[in-house]
C-alpha cells in the first residue's frame, strides 16, 4: 500500500495552490504584517492540522498574549485546538520577573529542548508568537542583537525544527529590522495584509520567499471561515 | 551553540510551587488542603532558571529571582509535610515577584519535600550556581564566616568558640558584631533568614575548610538547646562468630564496654546514629543512641585510641568528652585518660574558671551565652 504523506501546504484549505512544492523541513519562517491580520490564527491553524494528521508534536510560544486568551481567540475563529500544539505560555513569566530576565533566548531553549525531551523525534515544530515581544525582552547592552538572533535562529536549525516566527508590523522599525537582519537569516517570508478588494476589506498572503519551494509570487486572499483560514483565490489589485 | 550543551540537573520532588511566605509555617492552610496543595514532578535546575513542571507545561522561576533559600521551618510545620508527604528532608525557596497588577514586588515560597540525598544535591547545586554575590557588599571575612557556620551548627558556647579562635576574645568578639550588624544572627546567636540563606549559599565550604572532623567534637562539647533535660537512651550489641550480646547501656558506662586497647576500626553510621568498632580479634561492637553528641564523645575518644594518640597531648578535649558522657569522676577520668590526677582537676579548674563547666563538672548547657561579647 503506498503511504501519501501529509504535506505542511496541504494543512490548510487552498494553501497547496499558492505552493506547488512543500516549505521543506527545518525552515525558519517569518509570518509578518500588521494588526489584525490574523497572524496568529493562520501560523496555529497551519501547525495544528498538520500536526494532528502527521502524528508529530510541537510547541507555540506566546510572549505577550495569555494560553487562555489565546485559545479564546482562536475558538471564536473556528479554529480547532490540537493537544499536540502545545502551547508554552511565558507571558505570566513576563508579568511575574520581566525585571530578572536575564537570556530570554536560552530559556526558550531549555523550553524546546525539555519538550524534545517529552516527545522524542516526534517534536519538530515551533511557534513563536511573537519577535517583537523578544525583542523587548532582550539585554541589548550585552550583545548586538543581530548576534542574539543569529545564535537563536542557528539553535533553531540543529535542532531540525521546522519555525513560523510571527513578526507584527507596527510602522515602527525594531531593533531587527533596522539592522535588517531578519529577511537574510530566515529561509522563507510570508506577508500577511489587509486590502479593499472590490468596494470591501479582505486579508490576503503573499508569499516573499521560501527557499526551495516553488510557490506564488501572487497575493492570495483568505477567510477565516467557521472551520479556520480557508485561502480562496489570487488577488487582482489594480 | 547547541541546546544540549545546558547544564541541567533533575531532582523528583513534592512540592508547593507557591505558597504565600512562610513566617511562621503552614498554619494559614487548613490541615485537609496542605495536601491538595503538594504536586509531584521532576524539577528541572539550569544555570539560570528553575523548571517546575505544570500540566503540560512547565512554570519558571529565574534564579536572579531567588531572595533566600534553606531557610528553616518551624518543628509544627515539619510535621505538617511529614504528615502530608511522608517526607522529613525540605527546602524552602523565597523569591521575590511583582504583584498582580505589578505596582510592586511580593515574596512567594516555594517548598519542596522529598528524598534527603535528592533535597541535599539540589541544594549544593543552588548553593553553587546562587554563590555569595548578593552578599559582596557585606564585607565578611574569613573568621566572620566561620563564626557564623559554627552558630549555624549549634555552636554557641563563648568558651568553646573562643578555643577555636584560638583564645583571641577580641577576634571573637569583632566577628560576632559583624554578624549581628550585617543582621546575619541575632543577639542571642541565633542566625536570622539572611543568615541561613548566607549559610545556604556558602554549601559546605566552611566546613572544608575547619575540616569536618573538628565540627564532631566541638558539637559534642556543645550539646545545645535540641538535648537538655533528655535522658539518651543507648544499646550497646556486641557480636563475634556465632556468639551475640545486647543490652541497654547509661551513657556514663558507655566507655567501659568498648576495648580501647584492641580497637582495629570505628565509624559512625546511618546518620550519625550508630558507633561501629571492630577489635583486632574481629568482634564488632555496636552502640546506638538517641544522642548525637555521645556518640561524637566516644568516636572521638575510640579513634585516638585506634591511633594510638596518648589523651595527654589533648587533655581538654578528652576531658570534655568524658564529661559530655556524664563521667566526672576525677579518678576515673584520670584512669581512662592516663592522665594524672592532679593534671585532670588542673585541667578541669582551668575549664570552670573558662566557663565551660560549672563547679559541679556539668558541662555548661545554656546557648547563645556570646551575648556577653557586647
Amino acid at each position: 500500500m503506498r503511504v501519501i504523506l501529509m504535506r505542511l501546504i496541504d494543512s490548510l484549505e487552498g494553501l497547496n495552490r499558492v505552493f506547488e512544492t512543500d516549505i521543506i523541513e527545518s525552515s525558519i519562517v517569518i509570518v509578518e504584517g500588521v494588526e489584525g491580520t490574523a497572524k496568529s490564527g493562520f501560523v496555529y491553524n497551519l501547525l495544528s492540522n498538520y500536526l494532528e494528521s502527521a502524528d508529530k508534536y510541537g510547541v507555540y510560544i506566546t510572549l505577550e498574549q495569555r494560553k487562555e486568551s489565546h485559545l479564546a481567540n482562536m475558538h471564536s475563529m473556528g479554529i480547532p485546538i490540537s493537544k499536540r500544539l502545545v502551547i508554552s505560555d511565558f507571558s505570566e513569566y513576563r508579568q511575574k520577573f520581566e525585571h530578572k530576565t536575564q537570556d530570554i533566548i536560552g530559556m526558550i531553549e531549555t523550553n524546546i529542548m525539555l519538550f524534545k525531551e517529552r516527545a522524542g523525534d516526534k517534536f519538530g515544530y515551533f511557534a513563536l508568537d511573537s519577535l517583537g515581544a523578544l525583542y523587548s525582552l532582550l539585554d541589548l547592552q550585552e550583545t548586538p542583537v543581530r548576534k542574539q538572533m543569529y545564535r537563536f535562529f542557528d539553535a533553531l536549525r540543529q535542532e531540525q525544527l521546522t519555525s513560523f516566527i510571527i513578526l507584527e508590523e507596527t510602522g515602527i522599525a525594531t531593533p531587527g529590522q533596522v539592522l535588517g537582519s531578519e529577511p537574510y537569516i530566515a529561509d522563507g517570508i510570508i506577508e500577511l495584509g489587509m486590502r479593499r478588494h472590490g468596494g470591501r476589506f479582505t486579508r490576503d498572503l503573499r508569499v516573499r520567499k521560501m527557499r526551495a519551494a516553488k510557490h506564488s509570487m501572487e497575493p492570495w486572499i483568505f477567510e477565516i471561515t467557521p472551520s479556520g483560514v480557508v485561502i480562496r483565490e489570487e488577488a487582482t489589485y489594480d | 551553540m547547541s541546546m544540549m550543551n545546558k547544564e541541567i540537573h533533575r531532582y523528583d520532588l513534592t512540592y508547593i510551587p507557591d505558597a504565600p511566605y512562610i513566617v511562621a509555617g503552614l498554619y494559614f492552610f487548613k490541615k485537609s488542603d496542605i495536601q491538595d496543595l503538594w504536586r509531584k514532578g521532576t524539577i528541572v535546575l539550569t544555570d539560570t532558571e528553575l523548571w517546575l513542571p505544570e500540566e503540560d507545561q512547565w512554570n519558571i522561576l529565574p534564579l536572579t529571582a531567588i531572595e533566600m533559600f534553606g531557610r528553616t521551618l518551624p518543628t509544627s510545620s515539619l510535621r505538617d509535610v511529614h504528615d502530608t508527604t511522608g517526607y522529613t528532608s525540605v527546602l524552602v525557596v523565597d523569591y521575590k515577584k511583582q504583584s498582580s497588577f505589578g505596582t510592586h514586588e511580593v515574596i512567594s515560597t516555594i517548598l519542596f519535600a522529598g528524598e534527603n540525598v535528592t533535597i541535599m544535591e539540589m541544594r549544593v547545586q543552588l548553593a553553587r550556581l546562587l554563590g555569595l554575590s548578593r552578599y559582596a557588599e557585606l564585607n565578611l571575612t574569613e573568621d566572620d564566616r566561620k563564626l557564623l557556620y559554627l552558630l549555624s551548627e549549634g555552636i554557641k558556647k563563648k568558651a568553646i568558640l573562643v578555643m577555636v579562635f584560638g583564645g583571641d576574645k577580641e577576634k571573637l568578639r569583632k566577628s560576632f558584631n559583624n554578624l549581628k550588624k550585617a543582621e546575619l544572627c541575632t543577639k542571642s546567636a541565633d542566625l536570622t533568614s539572611k543568615g541561613r540563606d548566607f549559610i545556604a549559599r556558602l554549601g559546605r565550604m566552611i566546613e572544608g575548610e575547619l575540616g569536618e572532623d573538628a565540627i564532631a567534637p566541638l558539637k559534642g562539647l556543645d550539646p545545645g538547646d535540641g538535648n537538655e533535660g533528655r535522658e539518651a537512651v543507648n544499646t550497646v550489641s556486641w557480636s563475634s562468630g556465632k556468639s551475640y550480646m545486647v543490652g541497654r547501656v547509661e551513657a556514663e558506662l558507655l566507655w567501659q564496654h568498648i576495648p580501647f586497647p584492641v580497637v582495629a576500626d570505628v565509624k559512625l553510621s546511618d546518620m550519625g546514629t550508630q558507633l561501629r568498632i571492630t577489635t583486632t580479634y574481629g568482634a564488632t561492637i555496636r552502640i546506638k543512641s538517641t544522642s548525637p553528641p555521645v556518640l561524637m564523645s566516644l568516636f572521638d575518644l575510640t579513634q585516638a585510641a585506634r591511633e594510638k594518640i596518648p589523651y595527654a597531648s589533648e587533655p581538654t578535649k578528652h576531658i570534655t568528652n568524658l564529661l559530655a558522657l556524664g563521667v566526672r569522676d576525677t579518678t576515673i577520668i584520670s584512669d581512662i585518660l592516663k592522665i594524672t590526677e592532679s593534671n585532670v582537676k588542673k585541667e578541669l579548674d582551668q575549664m570552670v574558671s573558662e566557663g565551660v563547666v560549672n563547679r559541679k563538672y556539668e558541662l555548661m548547657a545554656d546557648a547563645g551565652d556570646l551575648d556577653e561579647t557586647d
